[in-house]
């Protein structure tokens, strides 16, 4: 029976200690601690485990080997050895001509009136994928198109206006639609991708003649099977690579694909660390009052029998059920808000988003009780040594932290536990100890210009003495409530600032006639009545030739003697490049180095003369389309991203390349009213490509906007850790606050002064701190804008007034909360009781 | 009630209420005290002796009876009405000094001054710190003073406002004998001069007995000591 003592006297403890201010901000704060920790652990899981999935659906495989060649038998037979499942792809652009409906033209395929050409993306497939599958809308009992069948994307349908059974010809082969694609893996990325897509059945291609020389084509094979297996293919292929092939595996795409999301992952990161210390920090200080609180306590129960053991039990036993309780209290938040921001990434992930393990959702209860018994056990250990003589002699406690070893080991504990949460030991310590070290400074900085400016403004203010008094008396305590508050107004300013900059001033920034429109695939014979039908709509632009080709030699050199194996892999070598020839340096382009030559030269852009060291004068030699074309560099250029003009690495002089046949591209602006023209370009020249930029914008926009608002819901938690640190701190002085206003009041001073004198404190450090959050978000601004956003600097008026205002309203709200004003009566008592 | 009637209490009763009911901690006291009066009120510690100088001081509200000062009932003043009348005629002195630990013995004895937007607080706190012999040490801090100097210091911080009436809750419980014995000289010594009325609170019968009247707190009734 008396060893249940303990635990029954917790659990009544743990009730009973709710009336405790410090006990509520205790559980508060770990309740917090463990919803971040929860919520960062799941929603990682679940978004990368989509985009896995994703990636292997995308590509369609484990591992893909490809080429605008033909590839040889090494590979299939080198995975046919290891026992992987492979199928070959080759996918190629071309023309689709629309077939005019059986009744009126069935034998007459070559009659171009009543036909309409459209550029397409061709697949032909041998076997069905082996990773994900082409969706029908109706299903199919074959796994491949039929021989004479092919399965299309509806904006086929759509812009040659044909239904489904009607015909098209590709090359010299009729087919017949019989099935329209839903979604499909391994569609291609980049321009080729919005192309109507079609399947066809291998078998069936040589027979199309398109493949004869010129054409556009991509061959891959497809690997799929164990990880080890692949793993060991890859390695033995990627020392074997021949010219132009190319391996992709998902780990390679992925690292394509989630540049951004990890750099968003390691944001939100810094955001949970963030959050995890500030809870760590209120608990520590929630557990230094909680245990001041129970010292008498502890002392009766030992004078009443209760061993140090069992008094240990006791309070371990109602951390463990505090503990319990808010891991139960913030999984359920963390299930909660999980929903929200899946909903809100909702149409950004492919549905539906595959479930985190248990692991996950039990991390934060495992960081939690990390966090709580790595600081509450020093705490308890003093607990235990409560001497009832104290009680006898009527002794205060003092609130001192006593020895700071346990402390120390605490926190080296508390650094090893979230190192391991997050997974990255260099990335806990190393922002760990930058947010120490940034946050001391700016404690140290926003005490000292607290305490500067009550001197400086005492002799103004009737109570000023006072306040400085007080000011002075707390410093300490600023040293933690302004950095804490003036990093979390710094993150939430800078991560709205910036988002909001980026959508409306960026665009703003454009001037209103920036080309939203591009225009590609313009074949030779289309170049005059594009152009002129361009003009009947007053639109003026000029349309670029486009010669597809890549660097094969600098100064004679073949490209693997004449380059460090790192040069090697830029990006701009392993594709074929879009080349152009001008009589004149493009508008939104700039002369950096060189001369612009008329006439035997070749302008590069900076960045990728710097890349691969080509220097003014060297001689390069291009392979376009099987021939080869040598031009001396005679100067480098910056370009314009942003002036969504048709932007090149390479313009030649004109008499080089004007002799090759070239497709030509160009961009213009179109104001909203712009679907005629669309509708006449396309009806006129169906193999056109016209790419709406506003689309692209507004899909990049409605990303951002998901992602800041899910970002912002992590940072409101962050925030209210934030505010419930400072609540602990302004609470950890009360007695004294109360004191000197008891003080202030029998000296004459009305309560109403009293307040005042409260709130200007109060205020006065909120707007320290929001100025100095002001002055970090304006710095860190000013990079972002000019380095990231490409936007030129400048300040933010709402924030020079937003931030020290919120920052004042929200530390006189917090302390307005946390210490009602005392009654007159009670302020007296207060005093007698202090004699 | 005459011309030079201070402080009258008609009737004062007090009742806290506790878990184990209501305690009545008097119930019908009166007391009329005179301009420039000294008074001693003592008693055992828990008779409520300072509750009663809480009420006196309009600190605190008595449950029933009232309190007149010059005639003003002090319960139909407003929070602060009563702030306001404290401000001009009342000032305390406590046993345990109270003097704020940042602030130099100047600027302790200024705060009140302040308070008041006095505007010439600091020429004024002067003159009291030198009423009370602590010219020298104006611009020290309370824990750079004797227990003795900081309650001079808290005197001329209370009479520097120059109030009617000044309540005085054991001042010498704190000080040793000698210290405490000149304290209690510059007190009746400043009383008499300003023409102050002092209302004393002690538990010592001697120090009550240099008052001009004594009255003893005993079981919730005010009695009046004869010499």
């Amino acid at each position: 029976m008396m060893s249940r003592t303990p635990f029954t006297l917790a659990a009544q403890q743990s009730i009973s200690c709710l009336k405790l201010s410090e006990w509520r901000a205790l559980i508060i704060a770990l309740t917090l601690a463990i919803t971040i920790a929860s919520l960062m652990s799941v929603l990682g899981e679940r978004i990368e485990r989509t985009l896995v999935r994703q990636g292997a659906a995308l590509l369609g495989a484990d591992l893909v080997l490809s080429n605008s060649r033909p590839l040889g038998n090494d590979a299939i037979k080198l995975a046919t050895d290891l026992g992987l499942s492979s199928s070959q792809v080759i996918q190629l652009g071309t023309m689709a001509m629309r077939v005019a409906p059986a009744n009126t033209q069935k034998n007459d395929p070559d009659n171009s009136n009543n036909s309409s050409f459209l550029l397409v993306s061709v697949r032909a497939l041998s076997t069905p994928y082996p990773r994900g599958q082409i969706e029908l809308s109706t299903p199919s009992p074959h796994s491949l198109p039929k021989i004479g069948n092919v399965w299309a994307e509806p904006s086929l349908l759509e812009r040659l206006n044909l239904a489904l059974g009607d015909s098209i010809q590709l090359g010299k082969q009729q087919f017949t639609i019989s099935h329209l694609i839903k979604s499909a893996p391994d569609r291609g990325r980049g321009f080729i991708s919005f192309n109507p897509q079609l399947v066809i059945n291998q078998a069936q291609l040589d027979s199309t003649g398109l493949l004869g020389p010129g054409a556009r084509v991509q061959y891959r094979q497809l690997f799929a099977g164990k990880v080890e297996t692949i793993n060991q293919l890859e390695s033995t292929l990627n020392k074997q690579l021949n010219t132009g092939e190319r391996l992709t595996s998902l780990t390679s795409m992925e690292n394509q694909q989630t540049g951004a999301l990890n750099k968003a992952s390691a944001y939100l990161r810094l955001g949970a660390l963030f959050a995890l210390l500030i809870a760590a920090m209120t608990i520590l200080l929630s557990l230094r009052r909680f245990t001041q609180s129970q010292h008498k306590r502890a002392a009766l129960l030992k004078t009443l029998g209760l061993s140090d053991i069992q008094l240990l039990q006791l309070y371990l036993s109602q951390l463990g059920l505090a503990g319990l309780f808010c891991s139960l209290a913030g999984i359920g938040l963390a299930v909660g808000l999980e929903t929200i921001s899946l909903n809100l990434l909702h149409s950004l992930l492919p549905q539906p988003v595959p479930t985190a393990g248990l692991v996950s959702y039990l991390s934060g209860p495992a960081i939690g009780f990390t966090i709580l018994f790595c600081l509450g056990l020093p705490a308890l250990f003093k607990l235990q040594h409560s001497n009832p003589i104290q009680l006898l002699q009527g002794e205060g406690i003092s609130l001192s932290w006593g020895n700071k070893l346990p402390y120390l080991i605490a926190l080296l504990l508390l650094l090893i536990g979230t190192s391991i949460y997050l997974n990255n030991l260099w990335l806990t310590l190393s922002l760990t100890f930058a947010i120490l070290i940034v946050g001391s400074l700016l404690g140290w900085l926003g005490a000292a210009a607290s305490f500067w400016l009550a001197k400086k403004g005492a002799p103004y203010y009737r109570l000023g003495p006072l306040l400085l008094s007080r000011i002075t008396q707390q410093q300490r305590w600023y040293r933690i409530q302004v950095p804490v508050i003036c990093l979390l107004f710094s993150l939430l300013s800078i991560n709205l600032v910036a988002l909001n900059d980026m959508l409306s001033r960026w665009q703003a920034q454009l001037p209103a006639d920036t080309p939203n429109h591009f225009l590609i695939n313009i074949q030779d014979w289309e170049k005059s009545p594009v152009e002129e039908l361009l003009k009947s709509e007053h639109i003026h632009t000029k349309l670029w030739p486009i010669y597809r080709g890549r660097l094969k030699e600098i100064n004679d050199q073949p490209l693997n003697l004449s380059l460090s194996e790192e040069q090697q892999k830029h990006s701009s070598l392993n594709r074929e490049l879009n080349l152009t020839w001008a009589t004149q340096i493009p508008e939104h382009n700039k002369l950096t180095h060189g001369q612009w030559q008329e006439e035997q030269g070749v302008s590069l852009e900076q960045s990728i003369a710097k890349a691969l060291d080509i220097k003014i004068g060297d001689k390069l030699t291009f392979n376009i389309g099987g021939v080869d074309v040598t031009a001396q560099v005679s100067s480098f250029r910056t370009l314009r991203w942003d002036s969504f003009q048709p932007n090149f690495y390479y313009i030649f002089s004109p008499r080089i390349l004007q002799q090759l046949p070239a497709s030509y591209i160009t961009s213009f602006h179109l104001n909203d009213n712009s679907a005629s023209l669309s509708q006449k370009l396309i009806q006129q020249f169906p193999t056109l490509t016209l790419i709406d930029v506003r689309q692209i914008l507004n899909q990049l926009q409605q990303l951002l906007e998901r992602l800041s608002l899910l970002s912002s819901l992590l940072m409101l938690l962050t925030t209210s850790a934030g505010v419930v640190l400072l609540y602990v701190t302004l609470t950890q002085e009360l007695e004294q606050r109360r004191y000197e206003n008891a003080l202030l009041q029998t000296l004459g001073a009305s309560a109403a002064q009293c307040k005042q004198l409260d709130k200007v404190e109060m205020g006065l450090i909120g707007a320290i701190s929001g100025f100095m959050a002001v002055i970090i978000s304006e710095l860190s601004l000013w990079p972002i804008h000019q380095q990231l956003l490409k936007l030129d600097p400048v300040l933010h008026p709402v924030l020079w007034v937003g931030l020290p205002l919120i920052g004042s309203g929200l530390f006189i709200l917090v302390s307005w909360i946390s210490h009602r004003q005392q009654s007159l009566a009670e302020s007296y008592r207060t005093l007698i009781a202090r004699s | 009630m005459t011309q030079d009637t201070v402080i009258l209490a008609q009737h004062l009763a007090k009742q806290f209420k506790t878990q184990a009911g209501t305690l009545n901690l008097f119930t019908d006291i009166n007391l009329e005290v005179n301009r420039g009066e000294s008074l001693a009120i003592i008693g055992p510690s828990g008779t409520g002796k300072s509750t009663l100088l809480a009420l006196l001081a309009g600190l605190d509200q008595p449950t029933s009876g009232q309190v007149l000062f010059n005639g003003t009932d002090l319960n139909t003043l407003d929070d602060k009405q009563r702030a306001a009348f404290r401000n001009q005629h009342i000032s305390f002195v406590f046993q345990a000094f109270h003097l704020l630990p940042d602030l130099t013995a100047l600027q302790n004895v200024m705060l009140p001054l302040q308070i008041r937007n006095h505007p010439h607080a600091e020429k004024e706190a002067l003159l009291w710190l030198d009423n009370v012999g602590l010219s020298a040490r104006t611009s020290h801090k309370p824990a750079e003073l004797s227990g003795g100097e900081q309650q001079r210091v808290a005197i001329a911080r209370s009479f520097a406002t120059q109030p009617t009436l000044l309540f005085a809750d054991e001042p010498t419980g704190n000080l040793d004998e000698n210290t405490g014995e000149q304290i209690i000289q510059q007190l009746f010594k400043l009383n008499q001069s300003q023409n102050t009325t002092l209302i004393l609170i002690t538990h010592d019968a001697s120090l009550a007995a240099r008052c001009q009247r004594s009255l003893k707190l005993h079981n919730g009734e005010l009695l009046e000591i004869t010499p």
